[in-house]
């Protein structure tokens, strides 16, 4: 009773973005509110608010997120901005993923792209796993709003790129190795740590063997300056529903993260919205002439992910995955 | 095509002049916190507006803003450049003191304008900023 969902005037949000672009924009990007009759003073309050689109009209969610950035320009409702802005993108990328049918498309692509690949004398290897909790990659990216996500340029969902993939299973040898020299050799675990890495950087060998992966395998897999790596590691799409939630992170101390006092509880907590993938499930793919290279990268993958995990506040638990 | 690169050349020195007075003025005028971060934020609002756009890069650096801090003087030397003589392509009017406001004023055709002469401009200034202001040693 007494509630009324209304179209909110232009000049409650604004856009950073060119005259023209904007004019666009507000025929698209709809601010909503509601509001409804409080019977003491006979007036209408707004209750809630949202942004919403119109539905004939699909949008890159990466230009969504990254340049069409909607602000509440009414001063009680800013704070509240970025939380509905964040809840646009999930649900933007909702009504996507319904009308393109879960992105099957770039799941067959993929396919595609690895067939060609085997043509020419590639082993694809490809297994599936789902992030067991929640995952950010790219939170440190720059973002006016501060915190960001990598999605993917084209198709503007969030996949795993494969540079972030070989990345961590590089680091995940390296510590690997250095714990195995480490127990044989009794020496300090940051120096052999650095040995290692400079070692792994210009492909010197250091003769050790561990869970029947050599140095020298190492070398061959992630390749040196000289050398390129013999094992391609491709993005990893998510190929399930792609669950989108907003977490956040709370600075209870944040002059003293400032340098500027000593922490105290009296300084007040900043909360921080950001962007998660929660429970999906990502296709991981690797190719590789050298079958033998092949297995060993996939072994030091699976631990990565399983032991270490992928992206950002990964020492929260986030971005570990299971073996599916 | 000499005549064409003598243009480029004067264009080029133009900024670098300009850029180099900026960061000059940002040695004079901040302290040794705000000069680190000076440079720091330089080197990253490119990335910045190549990755958001320059409406919103103007809009974060305009909401970090206090007076005297690092990123205030970086919007006070992006009008002072838009106003001088070094920009080729486009200009601020001169009795324009928001920037921000003017640039979403713009259409399409000279909001890239824009960007692409600030963005030159950014190039210079990260230059002399890294090679005049010392790195955190620690």
């Amino acid at each position: 009773m007494n509630i009324n969902i209304k179209i909110e005037d232009k000049k409650t949000y604004e856009f950073y973005n060119p005259k023209d672009t904007v004019e666009i924009l507000y025929r698209e990007i709809l601010k909503k509110g509601i509001w409804k009759l409080n019977i003491k003073n006979n007036k209408e309050e707004k209750k809630d608010w949202w942004y919403e689109s119109k539905n004939d009209f699909e949008k890159n969610i990466n230009l969504l997120f990254s340049k069409f950035i909607p602000k509440s320009s009414l001063r009680n409702e800013e704070k509240e901005n970025k939380d509905k802005y964040l809840q646009f993108i999930i649900s933007e990328l909702a009504k996507l993923e319904e009308k393109l049918i879960n992105f099957n498309f770039i799941k067959e692509r993929n396919q595609e792209l690895t067939k060609i690949l085997e043509r020419y004398g590639y082993t694809k290897l490809s297994f599936e796993a789902i992030c067991s909790w929640r995952l950010i990659i790219g939170l440190g990216g720059t973002h006016p709003q501060e915190t960001s996500m990598t999605l993917h340029h084209v198709y503007g969902i969030p996949y795993i790129p494969g540079s972030a993939i070989k990345g961590v299973t590089r680091h995940w040898a390296i510590l690997k190795f250095a714990d195995h020299s480490v127990k044989e050799e009794n020496e300090d675990f940051s120096e052999v740590l650095e040995k290692i890495s400079k070692g792994l950087e210009k492909g010197e060998n250091f003769d050790l063997t561990v869970d029947g992966i050599t140095f020298i395998d190492l070398i061959q897999i992630f390749g040196t300056q000289k050398e390129i790596g013999k094992v391609i590691f491709m993005d990893a799409y998510p190929i399930s529903k792609i669950n989108l939630k907003i977490d956040i992170m709370n600075s209870h101390y944040p002059q003293y993260y400032l340098g500027k006092e000593p922490p105290a509880d009296w300084q007040n907590p900043v909360p921080i919205k950001f962007l998660t993938i929660e429970k999906t499930k990502f296709q991981f793919y690797l190719l590789s002439h050298n079958r033998n290279l092949l297995s060993c990268a996939e072994k030091l993958l699976k631990e990565a992910l399983r032991e270490h995990g992928l992206g950002a506040k990964t020492s929260l638990g986030y971005g570990t995955f299971d073996m599916i | 095509m000499s005549e064409k690169e003598t243009i480029i050349t004067k264009l080029e020195k133009g900024r670098a002049e300009f850029a180099y007075n900026c960061v000059k003025e940002a040695i004079k005028f901040l302290d040794v916190r705000k000069k680190k971060e000076y440079r720091s934020y330089i080197r990253k609002i490119p990335q910045m507006i190549l990755s958001n756009g320059l409406g919103q890069t103007l809009a974060f650096i305009y909401s970090k803003k206090e007076d005297g801090n690092a990123y205030d003087l970086i919007y006070k030397q992006f009008i002072n450049y838009l106003k001088s003589d070094s920009p080729a392509r486009i200009k601020i009017p001169t009795n324009e003191n928001e920037l921000i406001e003017w640039v979403i004023s713009l259409d399409s055709y000279n909001y890239r304008y824009v960007t692409e002469e600030l963005l030159a401009f950014l190039n210079w200034l990260k230059r002399f900023a890294e090679g005049m202001i010392e790195e955190e040693e620690e």
